[in-house]
């Protein structure tokens, strides 16, 4: 040893655990820290690459001469520059804009301050122009530097938060360090170190175990970038500024707070050294009352209140960063639980085949009009074989017309009519249909009321409504049929409470067993209906091409009287598909259908309505189709998907070819939601995942401050426990009295933090339910983790510092002085 | 040559009710080369006047010149500074510094001077203190003789112009404790210096080139 500095590392290397929990705790908020200003850097790197792509130049001039070009390009602050026009976006003419024609492209040598080399050149050679603000706000400058600055200092911000908790765990590791070995510097005073000298010693031991730390939290923080730019695809780099940055906030955080450490050696005099005066501050001691805890625990406890006592500040700071950290933790918790809750019932709303691609058939619609819609045979493939795909079937469903639409009508229940959002719209329907006049009202109406929903199920898929059947069989005749009767159904507006979409349960319709309806001859509906239009078409295209010829050169007119067409038409088929129907019904041809069996849930499917569910021969029957004629797919997950393929298949069926600069023409294909409800579903596990995170390091960062800090003040008080162990107090009852000071605490933190939590739960449940209904858990889990990990972290932070001192006790007493 | 000249030193400890009074009005010189020995009963003050005289504690009124320097007029750098050039402390209970080897130790007040340590002569005090086979050893793996030793060497290494002694023996059995004060006085001797020693052992007092008595911190008798 050749300087006496060195003794910092012999300190460190006596408690190595505790150096090398130090130095975890720097890596970790260093690799953090690293990574995150590193990946900042690089983002912003090739932000301006990007940038630079496009608009390679600094700033403009706009000459007046040629002279004034050479001028300006003999700057030795110019580093690259060109000449061409200058054009600028306008606003009226919503075009580009010659601005000037001879204009200089310039890039500078110092990037960072085209501000003030931009007003220079302006000034010194009489010259205007213009600063390319987004890439001079990519440097921090340019006339909104503002905002770029302030983003700046958000980081600047952030990097100090992380070095107070870096530098944090290193002061404690240390202060404890210097408290245990407190008379060593009073020792090193009497033989001649100045307080300078045992300054230097603190920093320097800080400052060790700080720079390593740094030295493999950024080795370890470059690799993380890497793994993070290959992960989203960037490329990050290695970006000096970041290792620069921490070494001046973590440095110079370290300088002040370690000079907080020295004030605590150097205020040991050499001859409290000489006495064996451990103790720093003299605190004053009260004489106190008997309280409650000397009541419950007797003098044990009176002990340890008056110690806590003794020491207000610590025990209310102590206190109440418990009561902060367990109202957090439990309100994260309620905020997580409330979030699965939505969840869950999102996706149990999605039912068996949770996703589906459908386009019913009905009326009017050929069965090759309906097939061309669906996905490709290709893309069915696809999805099929996704691994969480267990099972893909086809769907059969087709609209089905009633005979007599007042009769079903007067079915529909008060409920639904006046509370749901659909049954709202039914009804105003319903009116609007009974006092048109005219056959056009009537017509454009007819649909929503007369059409139902019909499903043909295979024998596996019909069995499962058994667990949904409320009245009746599913064993039913030939001319039986099984309604879904019940819905969980979007709440009419008026009625809403929250600002999201709320639901309620409803019956539907008040049907029974042995009710019956009429159902039109369908085969022949169809027949009749697709011929009526087939001509209507025919007759459309003629009268356009007719238009075409009358207004040549018009196109404004011609698209316009088109317009027309199309909705004339539109009602026209509406019309007929009106005749069609009454004509069936005058002619008596339709059959009776008698419900015996009513189930209160779709099973297979989301979707809440009345519909008609059958076994599939039935459903040919009823419908007068055939098993070539499916109208979709649908896919059965015993899994929450996690394959990204699954999003990307379901985007390229349903937009795959669209352009996006297109029109949006609605094709008639039906589609779950299932997807993006996944796809949010993973972001927000991403972002729970990230909070999760957050609440690790800090709660973790801060448990180790806790435990440090509760070390060096049990030594503190050294002395104190050896004479309690003079006077008889054996070493086990000694660590009981004291254990019970973190009991009293922790009951205290967890009575208030619980409370606190819950009121927090209770808040975030508020706004929670302003957008969707939820019933209010306690969050006992939580609440149970909190004591728990409270009680574990407290005691245990008492029990092992305890057991060592009380093994040093005697020699502390014995070495005190003369 | 006078090494230490004190004039009217008082040191009170405590204010008002109390008042303690650690010494009273105390004047005495001591020579350059002298071994002195302090008796007294315990609480008459003979830690206080070491202390005192070694800079460790201020006196609260007098004059105290050691080595040509009023040691009442310095501040606590040159306090310190005075301490580790000038006087060399050995304590009852030693003081060693844990983590550093008895070399290591010894060779402290040294390096705290910013200064290399003479090796030949960090040798020669070990030598002569027997404590060249325990060089590399940490004071935990020591007897109480060979650590009072080290802590001898270390008041030496320096060369300090005083070396006070405040009941070196007292932890030590009497065998050992004979032994020790024997290596002090010695190796004072040999190397010329000057020793102030706190004793209760009047045969080891008797060995000294004077005594001086203390009771309630005056001096009764030089
Ligand atoms: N820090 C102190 N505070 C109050 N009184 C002190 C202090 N140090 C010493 N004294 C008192 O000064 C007197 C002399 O003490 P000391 O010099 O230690 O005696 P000793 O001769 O036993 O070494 C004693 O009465 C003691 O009580
Ligand atoms: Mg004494």
């Amino acid at each position: 040893m050749d300087n006496y500095r060195k003794l910092a590392i012999r300190y460190l290397n006596m408690n190595k655990r505790r150096s090398a929990i130090a130095i975890f705790g720097v890596i970790v908020t260093t690799v953090i820290l690293f990574t995150f200003l590193n990946v900042m850097c690089g983002l912003l790197e090739n932000e301006r690459k990007r940038e630079r792509e496009e608009e390679d130049y600094e700033m403009v001039f706009f000459l007046q001469s040629e002279e004034q070009g050479e001028q300006i390009l003999s700057d030795r602050r110019v580093k690259s520059a060109y000449i061409g026009p200058y054009y600028e976006w306008s606003y009226n003419t919503q075009n580009e804009e010659l601005v000037h024609a001879n204009t200089l492209y310039v890039n500078v040598t110092q990037p960072y301050r085209i501000n003030a080399i931009f007003n220079d050149i302006c000034q010194n050679y009489g010259v205007e122009g213009e600063i390319n603000e987004y890439l001079a706000n990519l440097y921090f400058q340019g006339t909104d530097e503002e905002g770029m600055v302030a983003a700046a200092l958000f980081v600047l911000l952030v990097a100090y938060i992380f070095a107070i908790f870096g530098v944090g765990i290193v002061r404690n590791a240390i202060q404890l360090c210097a408290l245990e070995n407190i008379r060593d510097y009073g020792n090193l005073r009497c033989i001649g170190a100045s307080k300078g000298q045992l300054k230097s010693i603190i920093y320097f031991q800080g400052a060790i175990l700080e720079l390593i730390g740094i030295g493999i939290g950024v080795v370890l923080g470059t690799i993380v970038s890497y793994i993070v730019g290959a992960v989203f695809h960037m490329e990050i780099g290695f970006h000096l500024i970041g290792v620069i940055l921490i070494l001046i906030v973590f440095m110079g955080d370290l300088y002040f707070t370690m000079g907080e450490n020295s004030k605590l050696i150097t205020g040991m005099s050499p001859l409290s050294a000489i006495r064996g005066e451990y103790r720093i501050k003299k605190e004053k001691i009260k004489l106190r009352e008997h309280n409650l805890f000397g009541k419950i625990f007797g003098v044990d406890g009176d002990y340890a209140y008056k110690s806590l006592m003794r020491n207000r500040k610590r025990f209310f700071r102590t206190v109440a960063a418990m009561v902060f950290g367990i109202a957090m933790f439990i309100g994260i918790a309620g905020a997580v639980h409330s979030i699965n809750e939505i969840i869950k019932e999102k996706l149990a709303e999605y039912r068996y085949y949770q996703i589906y691609f459908e386009h019913r058939l009905g009326p009017g619609k050929s069965i090759e009009e309906v097939q061309a819609t669906l996905p490709s045979a290709k893309q069915l493939e696809r999805l099929t074989q996704l691994e969480e795909v267990t099972e893909a079937k086809r769907i059969y469903s087709c609209d089905i017309w009633l005979a007599d639409t007042e009769d079903y009508y007067q079915h529909y229940t008060e409920e639904f009519l006046t509370t749901t959002y659909g049954g709202d719209a039914m009804a105003r329907i319903h009116e609007a249909y009974q006092s048109a006049s005219e056959i056009e009202g009537k017509a454009r109406r007819l649909d929503a009321l007369a059409a139902i929903e019909c499903y043909g199920y295979d024998e596996t898929d019909y069995a499962r409504y058994e667990s949904a059947l409320v009245e009746g069989t599913l064993d039913i005749s030939d001319h039986g049929i099984v309604i879904v009767n019940q819905g969980k159904m979007e709440k009419a507006e008026e009625l809403t409470e929250t600002l999201g979409i709320e639901y309620v349960q409803v019956a539907i319709t008040d049907y029974h067993v042995g009710d019956t309806i009429q159902i039109v001859n369908m085969e022949r509906f169809g027949d009749m209906v697709q011929t009526e239009w087939e001509r209507l078409d025919k007759e459309a295209e003629e009268r356009e091409e007719q238009l075409r010829k009358e207004l040549a050169g018009n196109e404004q007119e011609f698209n316009q009287q088109v317009e027309e067409l199309e909705k004339e038409i539109y009602l026209e088929k509406k019309i007929a598909r009106y005749n069609c129907w009454q004509e069936l019904i005058s002619q008596g041809d339709y059959e009776t259908y008698t419900i015996e069996g009513i189930v209160n849930a779709d099973v297979n499917r989301s979707g809440s309505y009345f519909r008609i569910i059958l076994p599939l021969e039935q459903y040919f029957a009823m419908t007068g189709t055939d098993e070539t004629m499916n109208t979709g797919m649908q896919f059965h997950f015993d899994k929450i998907p996690m394959d990204k393929n699954l999003s990307v298949i379901c985007n390229e069926i349903l937009w795959g070819d669209m352009d996006i600069n297109s029109e949006i023409e609605y094709n008639g294909l039906d589609y779950s939601e299932y997807v993006w409800m996944i796809d949010e579903l993973m972001n927000m596990k991403k972002v729970i995942f990230f909070v999760l995170l957050i609440v690790i390091f800090v709660v973790l960062m801060a448990s180790l401050n806790f435990i440090n800090a509760t070390a060096s003040n049990l030594h503190l008080r050294r002395r104190e426990f050896a004479q309690l162990r003079v006077i008889g107090t054996s070493k086990e009852r000694l660590v009981k009295m004291v254990l019970l000071e973190g009991v009293i605490t922790t009951v205290i933190a967890n009575i208030l933090g619980i409370l606190l939590g819950t009121g927090l739960c209770i808040y975030v449940f508020y706004f929670v339910n302003l957008i969707n209904k939820l019933e209010f858990h306690f969050p006992w889990l939580a609440s149970l983790g909190c004591i728990i990990g409270s009680f574990l972290l407290l005691c245990g932070a008492i029990y092992v510092p305890m057991r060592k001192l009380s093994q040093s006790m005697v020699e502390d007493l014995t070495t005190g002085g003369d | 040559m006078d090494i230490v000249t004190m004039e009217h030193v008082t040191k009170v400890y405590g204010e008002n009710d109390t008042r303690v009074w650690g010494l009273h009005d105390v004047s005495l010189t001591i020579q350059q080369g002298e071994i002195v020995s302090v008796v007294g009963a315990s609480g008459s003050g003979k830690s206080t006047l070491l202390h005192v005289m070694g800079g460790v504690d201020a006196p609260t009124s007098g004059k105290i010149v050691v080595d040509g320097k009023d040691i009442t007029k310095l501040n606590d750098e040159q306090m310190a500074v005075f301490r580790r050039r000038k006087i060399g402390f050995v304590f009852q209970a030693y003081h060693l510094i844990p983590v550093l080897s008895v070399e290591e130790n010894i060779t402290m007040p040294i390096l705290l001077d910013h200064r290399k340590p003479d090796k030949e002569y960090v040798e020669h005090i070990m030598e002569m203190l027997g404590l060249q086979d325990r060089r590399k050893h940490l004071p935990n793996q020591l007897s109480g003789g060979q650590q009072q030793r080290t802590a001898i060497a270390r008041a030496l290494a320096n060369r300090p112009s005083l070396i006070l002694a405040d009941e070196p023996t007292g932890a030590l059995d009497s065998k050992n404790g004979s032994e020790v004060i024997a290596l002090l006085q010695n190796s004072v001797k040999q190397l010329n210096q000057t020793l102030v020693l706190i004793t209760h052992n009047i045969d080891l007092a008797r060995e000294a080139d004077r005594i001086i008595k203390i009771a309630d911190g005056e001096i009764v008798e030089a």
